[in-house]
């Protein structure tokens, strides 16, 4: 038992003999993972795709009350007015901006339109589409009119047919009773049509947002990435030292484990300082505060399997390369082409769906998984399993890889 | 001491040892030659128990080793051609991995042991990467004697190591002899040679002893006549 503790001591000895050069090396790779982090919160948070649609409503010239009041009453609802804004111009300039594309679609509204609504004339207003073709939005925006018409087509029913109950039955009393208290039931349910829905976020970034989901898959880059600044204490050993270490009966899967836990000590060090050090921030620069996260205990067991999880993939590497500088090389390519399948760099779902499906079998797209749990502090059990499942299969690899370059004639 | 009988090893359908056999005495320094890649170093490793064979077995004072595997790490220290060291810790460190299951005391060592003959204890806080190739040598011997073990077995020492290396490491070699213990090294050298009390000749796969323990020029003539 001495020699392993003895071994395990050394190991991690050696890992802190490297931190200066390890810091200095973490330093110049993060500055390369926030570049690209930030090139791509920039092509993903693009302001043009996400822009409002401009409508332009046209009303006749002596447009009553009513129609103004109504189309001001509707672009304030809120569905309505996250997805469109609503501006009311003449007929030119509305063609105009349809022909020059700052419009999406015009709607001529009829002479009397309320009016026509209320005693049943239901005079139609025309929506006009540019003649290029029809786009998402354009096709958005139909389907939002669609179901306005259709909201409203249901009330009218519905006031109609009390009103000829009432007519019916010779409550004359009723009928201008009845038409108030539906019409005011009908507009906060029919048309506040968002309390027929609960809201659910549909992101390319699953449950983190944009920055979130960089900041991790930044996280496992500059980690894969410090795998290089680590090959010296990853590298395979002189064949030299395996064998004396089998003479000892100590297995060489004990030494991969050792150098594992000595290199992920420095670097969830390194870690938890700049988290302490952000912590203690706050209170000369309160702003941190709105994007700081107080992680849980489970969270910092998350971030300890996280790194050793890495760093067990990056010694495999360098065992299967059986040499440091092949392994650089393979370990650089290696990492990039991963997170780029995992969805890393661009998130999964805008990648082919080939490439997704191959994602699921890298272990990229599983510490990127982790990354994301521990920052809003939602670490499973399932998580903690794979990771630690990978750790061991790379763990094994590096071992039988060893065993294979050892008999090798 | 040692007894080696009818040992074979094959790595797929290369016969790399064909039924070796050798003994060796209390005192004795067995040399092995022959030319590069014969398998010397194989049989050197089967004969440490860093390696398996394929058939025979092997006596240490009369127990099997074959069937007992702790046999081979308490009778043999085992020097490498490359060194087992972990060249990120210091020579210190080195020693107290290796003297862990020791029942030598290191700090005495560091002053009148074999680390200190060799001059280690001066360099005892130095990174092993910094040392020299020939400190470096006589630190794995230091490592490989740390359990105190009454057969060396050294493959190529000499290699690449100065002249005053060499002798330092020779010198060392015979008072450890000289004091009973038993030598198995192998060597291109002839200064590492002469010292030797029986010499084989490793060929195609067959050990033979060599009577007359040729060195030099007459070294090469009988393993050109061997091949040929």
């Amino acid at each position: 038992m001495a020699k392993y503790l003895l071994l395990l001591w050394f190991q991690i000895k050696a890992a802190f003999k490297s931190l200066p050069k390890l810091i200095f090396a973490t330093l110049i790779f993060a500055t390369l993972v926030f570049l690209i982090g930030f090139c791509g919160t920039k092509l993903l948070s693009n302001s043009k795709s996400s822009a409002k649609m401009d409508i332009a409503v046209v009303l006749p010239p002596d447009a009553d009350s009513y129609t103004s009041l109504a189309f001001s009453f509707l672009s304030e609802i809120e569905t309505v007015k996250n997805i469109c804004t609503f501006k009311e111009m003449s007929r030119d300039l509305a063609y105009e901006g349809l022909r020059n594309g700052s419009i999406y679609a015009v709607i001529l509204v009829p002479e009397n339109f309320v009016n026509h609504i209320i005693d049943g004339t239901n005079t139609p207003a025309n929506i006009i589409f540019p003649r290029s073709g029809i786009s998402t939005k354009s096709m958005l925006f139909r389907t939002l009119v669609d179901s306005g018409v259709t909201d409203i087509g249901a009330a009218q029913a519905g006031i109609y047919a009390v009103d000829d109950v009432c007519n019916y039955y010779k409550i004359k009393d009723g009928v201008f009773k009845s038409e108030k208290l539906l019409n005011e039931a009908y507009f906060s349910y029919a048309l506040d049509r968002s309390v027929y829905f609960k809201t659910n976020t549909i992101s390319t970034t699953g449950n983190l947002t944009i920055t979130e989901f960089y900041i991790c898959s930044g996280i496992v880059l500059l980690l894969l990435l410090s795998g290089i600044s680590c090959s010296d204490l990853l590298k395979p050993e002189n064949s030299a030292l395996s064998i004396s270490l089998k003479r000892r009966r100590i297995p060489v899967s004990s030494l991969f484990i050792f150098k594992i836990v000595g290199v992920t000590l420095v670097f969830f060090t390194m870690l938890i300082f700049s988290y302490m050090m952000t912590a203690l921030a706050q209170i000369r620069f309160p702003e941190i505060s709105k994007v700081f996260v107080s992680l849980n205990f489970t969270s910092f067991v998350g971030l300890f399997l996280l790194i050793f999880g890495v760093f067990s993939m990056v010694l495999f590497i360098f065992q299967f390369a059986n040499s440091q500088s092949l392994g650089v090389l393979l370990l650089f390519t290696l990492s990039i082409l991963m997170l780029f399948i995992s969805g890393g760099f661009i998130p999964s779902s805008l990648l082919p769906e080939i490439v997704q499906k191959i994602g699921l079998f890298l272990p990229t797209t599983y510490f990127i998984k982790l990354c994301g749990e521990i920052i809003t502090n939602t670490v499973t059990l399932g998580s903690f399993i794979i990771n630690v499942g990978f750790s061991g299969l790379f763990i094994g690899c590096a071992a039988f890889s060893d065993h294979l370059h050892q008999n090798q004639f | 001491m040692i007894h080696v009988n009818s040992i074979c090893k094959n790595y797929g359908k290369n016969h790399i040892l064909n039924c070796a056999s050798f003994y060796a005495k209390k005192g004795e320094c067995i040399a092995i030659v022959g030319a590069n890649g014969c398998g010397k170093s194989t049989l050197l490793g089967i004969l440490s128990g860093s390696k398996k064979l394929t058939s025979g077995n092997i006596l240490y004072d009369g127990k099997d080793a074959i069937k007992n595997p702790k046999i081979f790490s308490d009778y043999v220290g085992y020097v490498p051609q490359d060194n087992p060291l972990m060249d990120k810790l210091s020579v210190l460190d080195n020693l107290r991995f290796w003297y862990c299951e020791s029942t030598r005391d290191l700090s005495e060592d560091l002053k009148t042991g074999v680390p200190a003959r060799f001059g280690l204890d001066f360099y005892k806080n130095y990174p092993v990467e910094k040392l020299s190739g020939g400190m470096r040598k006589r630190l794995s011997i230091a490592c490989a004697l740390a359990k105190n073990p009454p057969v060396l077995i050294l493959d190529e020492p000499g290699a690449s190591l100065d002249i005053i290396c060499k002798e330092d490491i020779k010198y060392y070699l015979k008072s450890y002899i000289k004091n009973g213990g038993t030598v198995i090294i192998t060597s291109h050298e002839d200064s590492e040679l002469d010292f030797c009390t029986r010499m084989y000749l490793l060929q195609n796969g067959i050990l033979t002893e060599l009577l007359d323990k040729p060195v030099g020029q007459k070294l090469i003539e009988r393993m050109i006549a061997f091949h040929g």
